[in-house]
């Protein structure tokens, strides 16, 4: 795993610019898509798509760029035929992926707690709404970085 | 033995290999030729890839392929026009990113290669010609301490230059412990002047096998 993570430190070195500009959408999305989630879960049924729509954006605008090269050049296309498995390159890809799920489901849990107490609506849906849309989040992570990965043949 | 193939036949949708079995020793040059399409190529993506679906064993430097194809791209250098790098990276840029993965990979080697062949590594993969190409892959290849070397088709339509200049380098390779060169061309004189070994291949089969009966391989 060390040397994948040496190969994704190296990436974002040399390709700088698109990971600062990929953070920078991750963020933007994060903070809209957090916002939302202040909104308790009794008031926020047309809320749900649109909180876990950014947020899923902004999630994989950044875990994509461990995906593709400049130009749209998939890296596992390039990396298939290096001595490294599969399996050792998707480890890392979840690792990063639970990462940033873990700090987001802290954040709109606690989001949904205080909007739900500052509306003195709170009941037990406001501590399974944020976990259902972070579970959504993370299962849908999955699917986007196995879907990539599937060029790795 | 750095490489055999024991009866192994395709079993995927793509072109088929049937029943070839044949295996090379360190210290020569094999080549395997035939007519377009007779799966020249396809021999190397049994190979290369990871999953290829086929009955049979592929053995290289004495190991499954399948159960160790990870590991086993560590000794196996692949050169040929289809195989992909980071085409909008300089070569250096590529060495940095990629030499991670190799076990021993020498960056001081591959630039004195580069050099050696008169390519800058500051140059994007896509502004290099064929030939530019091919050789920057060459110095990859040698860079990561092949044993294996499988080239394909890399000296098609180059000049006598490129051509005289590769079998040097390929005489330097094979003076290292344990290496041998596989590939696949159609040039009949190539054959017949540089080759050790000669396989035949028609539609997927391997018709002939044999030491080539020429001049002995030297510069």
């Amino acid at each position: 795993m060390d040397r994948v993570k040496k190969f994704d430190r190296m990436l974002e070195k040399i390709e700088d610019y698109k990971f600062v500009m990929s953070k920078f959408v991750m963020y933007l999305c994060l903070v809209l898509g957090c916002s939302c989630m202040l909104m308790p879960f009794n008031r926020a049924e047309p809320f749900f798509v649109i909180s876990y729509s950014i947020i899923f954006t902004g999630i994989n605008c950044y875990l994509n760029s461990y995906a593709s090269a400049e130009k749209g050049t998939s890296i596992y296309m390039v990396l298939r035929w290096m001595p490294v498995d599969k399996k050792e390159i998707y480890k890392v890809r979840r690792e990063y992926l639970d990462r940033l799920v873990l700090k987001v489901a802290i954040v709109i849990f606690l989001l949904q707690q205080v909007g739900a107490l500052l509306d003195h609506s709170w009941n037990v849906w406001n501590i399974v709404y944020p976990l259902a849309i972070a579970g959504l989040i993370w299962l849908s992570g999955v699917l986007n970085i196995k879907m990539v990965m599937r060029v790795f043949k | 033995m750095i490489l055999e193939f024991k009866n192994v036949s395709g079993i995927s949708k793509e072109f088929k290999l049937k029943n070839i079995s044949f295996s090379i020793e360190p210290g020569f040059i094999t080549g395997i030729t035939g007519k377009n399409g007779a799966g020249k190529t396809t021999l190397f993506h049994y190979i290369m890839e990871p999953e290829k679906n086929y009955t049979g064993d592929i053995i290289v430097g004495g190991k499954k392929l399948h159960e160790h194809h990870a590991e086993l791209m560590n000794i196996i250098g692949y050169v040929s026009e289809d195989n992909r790098f980071f085409m909008e990276k300089t070569g250096k840029e590529n060495v940095d990113l990629l030499s991670v993965f190799y076990l021993d990979f020498d960056t001081e080697l591959f630039h004195d290669v580069m050099k050696r062949m008169k390519l800058s590594s500051m140059k994007e993969l896509k502004n290099m010609s064929r030939g530019e190409y091919l050789k920057f892959q060459l110095a990859f290849a040698m860079a990561h301490k092949s044993k294996l070397y499988l080239l394909d088709e890399i000296t098609g339509g180059m000049d006598p230059i490129f051509r005289k200049e590769l079998y040097q380098m390929l005489q330097e390779i094979l003076m290292e412990e344990d290496t041998a060169i596989v590939m696949t061309t159609h040039i009949k004189e190539e054959i017949e002047m540089r080759m050790d070994y000669v396989g035949v291949m028609e539609e997927g089969t391997l018709v002939s096998f044999q030491e080539v009966g020429g001049e002995p391989w030297t510069e």
